[in-house]
């Protein structure tokens, strides 16, 4: 039964005549585990399956210690509904528990070798699926993890997705999350990330397929010297719907987060994109910055954009920056003078600014998998309504619609 | 300039109104038709503007207040009345007005005819005479400059009927439905075709010969071609027994016409300013606003563009310094509609001693505004970790075929900088001075040369922690 | 024999990760020039700071005094009212500050006097012909969009402007092009000879000291001074490299 609930929350919100304090979800969320999942640990790492509630529960132990949120003065209603948060927020949570979803409780200690977490979910048209784990990697522990989401091109269905990662001091997490679902799906996909004295996690997302789509990250950069560092690229056309929620939270002294957002929007799709940094008191050293760039190759997108810098201590450098347009036309004159036109350009930056980005994902399979989603996408759709790019519209006929 | 003393009439009139009610029913009551109905006698207003007031009041009991922003408890919703009951009649006397804004018309250097008219306690101040001499100067040219309630009914009445709240519609927020009901006072400006004032018109004469306004309503039209600068505002801190202001600023640039329009505000550090600005914007013009937020316990400011005709453009340069108990939520939105249009925002703020200065923004891009351009950067910087420093801008883009940037930094004051002055004999106060003053520079530079004096020495008072 | 300008006894300075400078002593006269030399991260720039009263170095023993009085604990606008003046290796940018209200507000918190406008704005305009310094730099924000060349001139031009009587170059002449060597030199030269100002010139390189007539030369080796000399210790080192003197003093 599809229900409601809001995701992705602003953590100090604006005029409400934007629609950009937070999304709306209508879906139906399932119990069920992926019927096609393909799940690897590393040696050692140990399994337990719980329920929603307890495994919040455990969290609330596991998770380092924090002061109680203190009431911003005038920032009225700020939104810190949870202790240890994640990006798409608490109401999520409670449809993933309401729903009856287990959680995997992966336990990682430190090794000799590389640990390596891969978890491959292929889903069939109509299937509704979630998968919920927590990764809890020990003092110094090494490890990587992929998530790479996946179905027929056409396929359509809902994938509900929410990893939590508990970093123990001096640990480091490669987290990479790779969606290429069909066009037909809703997909969501939470990230709630906390870092003690030393700890740090690079992410990798890429958000290429699906229908609908909703994507949270929200680090915790609790200890001193604890790093975030992100890198996010996605691919938007025809109807597609995205909306990103990115929530650094800089709590630690001498804290390092850096986010970079590269995206592509084409046809009719809409993305929203919220990015903040939030510089929490007892922050002093600490340093965040995020940049988004965003490709825009049709005059029927709508592209919405909140970069935000919260700041309540003195000694933090703290920016952002945000470029929005078509491509640069003295990149293209540039390709020009080589032989190359316009519409190759376009397909040629698309592929660039979106490798970019895929090239950082920590396993060659689905590196590979990622590239050709972007190169079937760029090919197929991407400019059918850009104006600029005759080649493709004569390819697909003069309608654009998708098949 | 007759109906003074009427003014302060029909203001003891709603008192003794009020007075007359039980307490019950009094606390209870808020603003009543009755109240505005009044209003509207004493000013003698034209039908239409009778029934704007009374719809105005009706909105203004169903729009809630704001869910974002600064918190705005500290003023008294259910006597509203009484903030409209004080606005014209400032009965306060000079030994009510605290001890912080003496101090400040002391340092700044007012006199002391002025500083009681600041304080809205004095008589008239001879600045009436100035404002005098400037309107006979200006209406050589054509220019018409006078308070809005005799453009009511003069000569000019179709036009501001035209031109009043439509840009500003009391639907907007409860604060510009609650400045629809009680508006009072305040300027209008009409620049014909072609004209263009070579001194900058000043509205800080009129407002003190008259007591500062705190519902004053500023409309302004350039005609094609035309061009003026309008001031607003002193850096002198007004005080006022009433801490609501909840003014309104609409702006009409015609064709090929520019308006500059600046503004210093130095409310004393009381005040909930809720004012609403905004500016329509005719192909090939050019809207320039100067802002400066020094005053107030409490701000929501965001002077709005709509840039409808082609080619128009805006430049939005903004300062805000927010000190102990202030909060100040301060930015700019723009609105491109027209094709290649541009907007250019360039704020910095400063937060100290426990202050609260929010940078809010929004940049709309509609589908129609192909080839626009935008561009943001604004810097913010924290003196100590009392404060707090937020920047929260959000992008609308609707259009491939736009070019947007934005930027944004916060810091602080380096202490490699502070040390590179003092090792050239500078103090370690005057250091961190002279560097906060550079970066208000690019605001100060903007404005006409004594107010960027009167400004640079109100970062110095504020940086002694005054 | 005249006595000191600055004398340093002992001196130890420290940061959060440990001490940098041990048991430092010097003596600089009025009028006189010192060089200090040494390998990358002897700790030069450390002295250079630390004279001048750097918040980033803390100073864990020894004293420095200037002119008689001990300044080990003052600020360094004190010390530069004192009439100190380093050069910064890295000369800082402040957006805002035109360079010649900078130098105004500078000359008049230093002497404490009101400055004759007319006095003071030919004397700038004379300077920096002196430095092939175009006018506009006067109106320009203090270092903001120089190059490494036109900070440098700048540097010079407030040590001209200033008057100090005893003025320290950091790594002055580094990253410099032929041309600009020889106008900075020629500034340095022109407080030197002409005003009788005393050096500390800290170099790794010697081509700044070509012009200047060097009566000291001091080594510095991991935070000590391992070797004082003559000028002719300048050719030495150019000849034969630091590494021996890292060795004497090792052994």
């Amino acid at each position: 039964m599809a229900q409601t609930f809001k995701v992705g929350h602003l953590p100090s919100i604006t005029w409400n005549r934007l629609h950009l304090n937070e999304a709306s979800v209508e879906t139906a969320l399932s119990g069920n585990l992926p019927g096609s999942r393909y799940l690897s640990l590393p040696q050692g790492a140990s399994v337990r399956t719980l329920s929603f509630a307890q495994a919040l529960a455990e969290l609330e132990k596991t998770a380092p210690v924090q002061e109680q949120e203190k009431y911003v003065a005038g920032k009225a209603p700020v939104y810190h509904p949870q202790k240890f948060g994640t990006g798409l927020g608490a109401d999520y949570e409670q449809a993933m528990q309401d729903a009856g979803v287990p959680v995997e409780w992966i336990e990682i200690g430190p090794a000799e070798q590389e640990q390596t977490i891969t978890c491959r979910m292929t889903l069939q048209d109509g299937e509704s699926a979630s998968c919920a784990q927590i990764l809890h990697v020990g003092e110094n522990a090494q490890v990587t993890a992929l998530y790479v989401s996946e179905s027929a091109e056409d396929a359509a269905g809902v994938l509900a997705l929410s990893v939590r990662a508990v970093l123990e001091k001096g640990a480091s997490l490669k987290l990479a999350l790779v969606q290429l679902l069909g066009s037909g799906f809703t997909a969501l996909s939470d990230v709630g990330l906390s870092a003690a004295d030393g700890a740090g996690a690079e992410l990798i997302q890429m958000e290429l397929g699906a229908d609908r789509s909703y994507v949270g990250v929200q680090p915790e950069l609790i200890g001193k010297e604890a790093s975030f560092d992100s890198a996010m690229g996605y691919l938007a056309n025809g109807e597609q719907r995205l909306d990103i929620n990115y929530n650094a939270v800089q709590r630690g002294r001498q804290t390092r987060c850096a986010m970079t957002f590269d995206g592509v929007l084409g046809d009719r799709a809409q993305k929203v994109f919220r990015g903040t940094i939030d510089f929490r008191n007892g922050s002093s050293g600490s340093k965040g910055e995020e940049q988004e760039n965003v490709l825009l190759l049709s005059n029927d997108v709508e592209n919405r954009t909140m970069p935000v810098i919260l700041c309540e201590e003195e000694d933090v450098e703290g920016s952002h920056g945000a470029t929005i347009g078509r491509l640069d036309e003295q990149v293209l004159f540039y390709l020009a003078t080589r032989g190359i036109d316009a519409a190759e350009a376009q397909k040629m930056m698309v592929r660039a600014r979106l490798g970019a980005v895929a090239r950082r994902i920590p396993d060659e399979a689905a590196r590979h998998r990622a590239q050709d989603y972007i190169d079937r996408k760029v090919n197929c759709d991407t400019c059918v309504r850009a104006a600029d790019c005759p080649q493709a519209w004569n390819e697909k006929g003069s309608t654009g619609e998708k098949s | 300039m007759a109906n003074t003393q009427d003014i302060a009439d029909v203001d003891r009139s709603l008192y003794d109104f009020r007075d007359d009610e039980s307490d019950f029913y009094r606390l209870d009551e808020g603003l009543t038709e009755e109240i505005v109905s009044r209003i509207s006698d004493e000013k003698h207003d034209p039908d239409w503007m009778r029934e704007f007031r009374l719809k105005s009041l009706r909105l203004y009991e169903q729009i809630p207040v704001p869910n974002w922003g600064p918190p705005v408890d500290g003023l008294d919703m259910d006597h509203i009345a009484t903030y409209v009951r004080a606005n014209t009649g400032m009965k306060g006397t000079w030994e009510e007005v605290p001890d912080d804004i003496k101090n400040t018309f002391e340092k700044l250097g007012i006199p002391q005819a002025e500083r009681e008219s600041l304080a809205g306690v004095g008589a008239q101040y001879d600045s009436e005479l100035v404002y005098h001499n400037v309107r006979q100067e200006v209406a050589d040219q054509g220019v018409v400059y006078t308070d809005l309630e005799s453009a009511l009914t003069g000569e000019y009445a179709e036009m501001v009927r035209e031109h009043f709240m439509k840009l500003v519609p009391p639907t907007d927020h409860k604060f510009a439905a609650l400045h629809g009901a009680v508006w009072s006072g305040g300027s209008f400006v009409y620049v014909p075709k072609g004209v263009t004032v070579e001194i900058p018109l000043q509205s800080y004469f009129r407002l003190n010969a008259r007591g500062a306004g705190q519902f004053e309503h500023t409309l302004i039209i350039v005609d094609e071609g035309a061009d003026l600068h309008f001031i607003e505002g002193c850096s002198a801190p007004k005080y006022n027994v009433a801490n609501l202001h909840a003014g309104c600023v609409e702006l009409y640039v015609g064709r090929n016409a520019r308006l500059r329009y600046s503004t210093i505000e130095n409310w004393s550090k009381n005040m909930y300013n809720l004012n609403t600005k905004r500016a329509l914007v005719e192909e090939g013009a050019t809207m320039e606003w100067v802002s400066g937020s020094f005053g107030s316990h409490t701000s929501y400011l965001y002077p709005t563009t709509i840039l409808k005709g082609d080619n128009s453009h805006c430049e939005f340069t903004g300062i805000t310094f927010a000190g102990a108990g202030q909060n100040l939520d301060t930015g700019a939105r723009m609105v491109h509609l027209g094709k290649n249009t541009s907007s250019y925002i360039n704020s910095k703020s400063i937060s100290k001693s426990g202050g609260i200065s929010t940078y809010r923004s929004s940049i709309e891009v509609a589908k129609t505004a192909s080839g626009a351009k935008s561009s943001v950067s604004c810097g913010s910087l924290m003196l100590d970790s009392e404060s707090r420093s937020d920047t929260i801008p959000a992008m609308d883009i609707r259009t491939a075929d736009a070019d947007i940037g934005h930027e944004a930094k916060i810091g602080r004051i380096g202490d490699d900088a502070v040390f590179y002055l003092m090792s050239r004999g500078i103090s370690e106060e005057e250091a961190r001075a002279m560097i906060v003053s550079g970066f208000a520079n690019p605001v100060s530079k903007e404005l006409p040369l004594e107010y960027a004096a009167e400004m640079n020495n109100l970062i110095r008072l504020e940086m002694e922690g005054m | 024999m005249s006595e000191p300008l600055l004398q340093i006894r002992n001196l130890c300075a420290s940061i959060e990760e440990g001490e940098l400078l041990h048991n430092i002593n010097l003596e600089i006269r009025p009028g006189e020039t010192h060089v200090l030399m040494g390998p990358n991260g002897a700790g030069k720039s450390t002295l250079g700071n630390t004279i001048m009263g750097s918040p980033v170095y803390k100073v864990t023993g020894g004293s420095i005094f200037f002119d008689g009085q001990d300044i080990t604990d003052l600020s360094a606008d004190k010390r530069a009212a004192a009439g100190l003046f380093m050069s910064f290796q890295n000369p800082l940018e402040v957006p805002g500050l035109s360079m010649e209200s900078f130098l105004r507000n500078a000359i008049r918190q230093r002497t404490g006097k009101p400055i004759k406008i007319l006095t003071f704005k030919r004397e700038l305009e004379e300077t920096m012909k002196l430095l092939q310094m175009d006018e506009s730099y006067a109106e320009r924000d203090l270092n903001v969009g120089f190059s490494g060349g036109e900070k440098k001139k700048a540097e010079i031009l407030q040590l001209l402007m200033l008057r100090p009587r005893l003025a320290i170059l950091d790594e002055t002449d580094s990253g410099l092009d032929v041309d600009a060597v020889r106008t900075v030199s020629m500034g340095i030269e022109e407080y030197q000879k002409k005003r009788g100002g005393a050096l500390l010139v800290i170099t790794h390189s010697t081509r700044i000291l070509d012009s200047l007539d060097v009566d000291y030369t001091h080594v510095l080796v991991r935070g000590q001074i391992v070797r004082t000399g003559d000028a002719s210790l300048v050719k030495e080192i150019n000849e034969g490299g630091f590494e021996r003197y890292a060795n004497e003093k090792e052994a």
